[in-house]
């Protein structure tokens, strides 16, 4: 099997990765293509560098990451910061199952894409170490980060509340 | 309300794009980049054909007019173009060789940073030393085609016209200063603020 036939029945079996990465960082439909294209591409470009003594899994999730986390386009608009508010709010528990899982996904939306690389890694059953180790950060700061993460997540989940 | 939560609503949004996604892979790859440091890439290879076309012009001078003066000058130009241009092109290669993204992401954020800013430094170094050589080749060929003045530089530093020139330059390298300053902070700057904005939070404690 030549060089590239075996990347691409790799990256067909790993998809779904780059889709993850692509819907959690791009919400406009053009600029995920360009993103999902961005992540292909680099990724053949480092595959003759791959080690395979490596999960090739983890190995495109950092390709994706840190494509995804350096992906830029001068047309971008700015998105506005908002207050939020501290005080809990009893709409968002009577709210359904689907419904809160919905706000919370979109609450994913908002934060930083550092923040993004670490729920969606996190949702993926990575460790805190291998975290650490994939965004080089020290397994405290990820620790620390994730914590502070469900805070803001459940904040901007109230305000959405507050404000419906 | 759970973080886990939102795992089943991920993946069953993966599924749906997969499902929609039938574009051929291997076409993908060889695809045009869109990513900054293909942009970047543009630029430098840009700079390097102009450099390439000033020294073409610098070493045809010297052949059209014989004369020293003239020699002296593509030389000059002909030492600035190679600096800059060997400068780019090794920068150029050392992008290229680089495999950054296959870094720890606080690494490979790092790495583009510093290629980011060594970019900006160049460009704008090579802005800042060009009207200076410009000015220094534009008086040195006024005083070749009236050597009068060379016997009495202070009639040339007195005259009105060369007081008007001087002040042109000074308010044309006043432009160009922040004409490079805007230029590279419009292309590349809100990009790098961008980065350092990400490896400020992969190293905060």
């Amino acid at each position: 099997m030549s060089s590239e036939q075996d990347f691409i029945s790799s990256i067909k079996a790993h998809e779904g990765i780059i889709h993850k990465v692509c819907v959690l960082y791009q919400q406009d439909p053009l600029q995920r293509q360009d993103l999902f294209q961005e992540i292909v591409m680099n990724a053949w470009k480092g595959y003759g560098a791959f080690r395979r003594d490596a999960l090739f899994s983890t190995w495109l999730y950092r390709i994706a990451i840190n494509t995804a986390i350096s992906f830029f386009r001068q047309s971008k608009k700015r998105i506005q910061t908002i207050q939020l508010p501290v005080e809990p709010a009893a709409a968002w528990m009577a709210a359904p199952e689907d419904q809160r899982n919905t706000v919370l996904y979109e609450a994913i939306g908002g934060l930083s894409k550092v923040d993004k690389a670490l729920v969606m890694l996190y949702l993926d059953d990575f460790s805190y170490a291998e975290i650490a180790s994939l965004l080089g950060m020290s397994e405290n700061l990820v620790a620390v980060k994730m914590a502070r993460v469900r805070q803001r997540l459940k904040k901007i989940i109230l305000h959405n509340q507050l404000s419906q | 309300m759970e973080l886990e939560d939102v795992k089943g609503l991920l993946n069953q949004q993966v599924i749906q794009f997969t499902n929609f996604r039938t574009q051929d892979f291997s076409k993908l790859l060889f695809e045009k980049s869109a990513g900054i440091l293909q942009r970047l890439i543009k630029s430098i290879q840009f700079e390097i054909i102009t450099c390439l076309l000033f020294m073409l012009v610098a070493a045809a001078l010297p052949l059209i007019f014989p004369v020293l003066f003239i020699k002296i000058v593509s030389a000059l130009c002909l030492v600035y173009c190679l600096y800059f241009g060997f400068n780019l092109l090794k920068f150029r290669r050392q992008i290229n060789s680089q495999h950054q993204i296959m870094l720890p992401t606080q690494l490979a954020i790092a790495a583009l940073v510093q290629i980011l800013e060594r970019f900006m430094r160049i460009y704008f170094l090579r802005c800042i030393v060009t009207s200076p050589l410009l000015f220094i080749l534009s008086v040195s060929v006024f005083v070749y085609e009236h050597p009068g003045f060379l016997a009495h530089p202070a009639a040339l530093r007195d005259s009105a016209a060369f007081r008007l020139f001087c002040l042109g330059f000074g308010l044309l390298s006043l432009f160009a200063w922040f004409f490079a300053k805007w230029y590279i902070q419009q292309r590349y700057g809100r990009y790098l603020a961008e980065l350092q904005q990400h490896l400020k939070e992969l190293k905060a404690d």
